[in-house]
């Protein structure tokens, strides 16, 4: 019973995180409307035929935006957990493989970034280093490291410690081959499921960042960008506060979904551990 | 404080003053590497280059960044943040002003998420697999992706604009009474909650689950007492520890947390002081901010070992962070 659950929740985050990316593609191609037109004459509309989500304060297309949204959400996510993870998690490796004071470097300095509220400190590099998605990406993509550093060094480890890695060695097989041939392999459940948390919380700290104006820039549509304007009009036209954070939330449930899902999956044993 | 256990104390301290100084390096390093001449932006890039070279004379921006560094530095040791740029008065005092509202507002989230999560987390698991389990954890998993700013639009909507209940936002100051005061910092305080406690109940289900599962439960039920008193005298007790950590990673994300949520509510917090300051390159202000939340992030994390190490001594030297977990 409990694992048709799970699997339900895999089948239900799988959706949405492939309606995302569908989104994000489609919106490449075709929208409604071009996201960025203005028609002044018919601002703040209510959802109607013309537009099923209703125009903004300069008359543009609600649903035009929101899919043109989720490109400037999708890269973001993506640079910034690659980013994270591909720093990360040769980091994670070297520390697991070295030991000693490299192992214990990587460690004290991920300690140190996770001193740091990363939302806090993210805002204030965007806003040093000049508001714009690039500079979000970096900002997000730094606070990842250390996530994967870590649950890199702790899962291989782990890995490590096993029989068949000693047969590797004793086979002559060097640090980097058994690490790439046999730990990397090992821990790719742990990782990718990794990969899909971090990718949840980079989808919502961009839209905290784009809130306060730090993200991509306008005209180029972004979900907190557009609730931002939202909060201006919430007397006028309150559902224009309401869409896009449900695009928000339904990208980040779908991941969140997928990872537990992915995790029951690949990895069974890890399905208590939060 | 003796023996063994003394020692671990007195190791974590010298490490917790080590953290904090290199925190404070990394902050200042970042602002040195970052753009942006606070002594230009002061004047506008019209003002004339000796005039330029005077005032940044006058803020010691020309000395070299290692005696500025140290300076700062053994100011912050003795509890003096320096002086703004642009608003011309002791950065303690700025502070001092804005704590006022980030603190408490930051001591209701912790406290509502905290009030909110264990009876949600207790009652699913007691009730694992039931109805109750079920529909409680769906919530706590569209809770977990909810982002905060949002949550609070919604709020606004809901009891500012449709129901007046309360303000949208503003602060009216303690000096107003303190139920005005409180009023405006229920819906920021919510919106930052109900997401936190959406995690913490699950991280608190988990845990009792686990420990529903041992002997001493099993034994204190047969020893005759009742369901009821064996999972709140027993099982709960016993499954507070990650929950605790969890209280305590949470700050973390509560402080970067409030930045945002405050420019929703336009209250006059800290949050607020870090993007006026940035915006004005009040460079000393940011630099006393983000080592102080992160200062109060790491003494923060150093109590919960210590609140960890007091729950269950066996914990001894290693294994007390949790890795990955933010």
């Amino acid at each position: 019973m409990r694992r048709v659950l799970r699997h339900r929740n895999l089948a239900i985050g799988a959706a949405l995180s492939l309606g995302l990316l569908a989104m994000a593609l489609t919106s490449l191609l075709w929208t409604p409307y071009p996201p960025t037109a203005i028609d002044i004459l018919h601002r703040l509309a209510a959802p109607g035929w013309a537009h099923p989500l209703g125009t903004d304060a300069f008359g543009r297309d609600e649903l035009s935006m929101v899919m043109a949204g989720a490109q400037s959400t999708l890269s973001v996510a993506l640079i910034a957990v690659g980013v994270g993870a591909g720093i990360g998690i040769p980091l994670g490796a070297l520390a697991s493989a070295a030991g000693g004071w490299t192992d214990a470097l990587v460690m004290r300095l991920s300690d140190l970034a996770f001193a740091f509220p990363a939302l806090l400190t993210a805002v204030m590099i965007t806003a040093l280093a000049g508001p714009g998605a690039e500079n979000a990406m970096l900002a997000i993509g730094i606070f990842n490291i250390p996530v994967f550093a870590r649950v890199t060094r702790g899962a291989a480890l782990a890995v490590r410690e096993q029989d068949f890695i000693m047969a590797a060695r004793a086979t002559g097989r060097g640090e980097l081959g058994i690490m790439r041939r046999h730990v990397l392999p090992n821990i790719s459940a742990v990782l990718v499921v990794q990969i899909t948390i971090q990718f949840a919380l980079a989808i919502i700290a961009d839209a905290g960042l784009s809130y306060v104006g730090l993200g991509t820039q306008p005209p180029f549509p972004s979900w907190g960008r557009m609730l931002n304007d939202a909060q201006t009009y919430i007397y006028h036209a309150p559902l224009l506060a309401v869409f896009p954070g449900i695009a928000i939330t339904l990208a980040v449930l779908g991941l969140n979904l997928l990872g537990d899902g992915l995790r029951d999956v690949l990895d069974p044993r890890l399905s208590t551990r939060r | 404080m003796r023996g063994p256990m003394g020692g671990l104390v007195l190791r974590r301290l010298a490490g917790l003053l080590l953290t904090l100084l290199a925190a404070s390096l990394v902050v200042f390093l970042v602002l040195q590497v970052l753009p942006g001449d606070p002594a230009l932006l002061m004047l506008d890039t019209s003002a004339r280059a000796d005039t330029l070279a005077a005032l940044r004379h006058q803020m010691g921006l020309d000395r070299p960044a290692w005696i500025r560094y140290l300076t700062w530095v053994w100011g912050l040791a003795r509890g003096d943040f320096g002086t703004s740029y642009t608003y011309g008065v002791p950065v303690a005092e700025l502070i001092r002003q804005r704590v006022l509202v980030s603190l408490p507002l930051a001591v209701m989230s912790v406290l509502l998420s905290t009030g909110i999560a264990i009876p949600v987390g207790v009652v699913a698991a007691s009730r694992r697999g039931g109805a109750a389990d079920v529909s409680l954890m769906g919530v706590a998993q569209i809770g977990v992706a909810l982002p905060n700013f949002w949550l609070g639009l919604l709020l606004v909507l809901l009891f500012a604009v449709a129901l007046p209940w309360f303000p949208a936002g503003g602060f009216p100051g303690w000096g107003a009474g303190a139920w005005p005061a409180l009023r405006a910092l229920i819906l920021p305080a919510l919106a930052l909650a109900l997401p936190q406690a959406a995690i913490l109940s699950r991280v608190t289900r988990s845990a009792v689950l686990e420990t529903l599962g041992q002997d001493y439960v099993r034994t204190a039920r047969a020893k005759g007492l009742s369901q009821r008193a064996a999972l709140w005298r027993h099982a709960v007790p016993n499954a507070l520890i990650p929950v605790v950590t969890i209280i305590g990673l949470q700050f973390s994300f509560l402080l970067a947390g409030t930045v945002i949520i405050e420019n929703v509510f336009t209250l006059p917090g800290l949050g607020r002081l870090v993007f006026q300051a940035i915006a004005q390159r009040d460079l000393i202000v940011v630099q006393d901010l983000v080592v102080l939340l992160a200062g109060s992030v790491i003494v923060v994390n150093f109590l919960v070992d210590l609140v960890y190490l007091a729950l269950d001594p066996r914990l001894g030297r290693d294994g007390l962070r949790g890795g990955g977990v933010r």
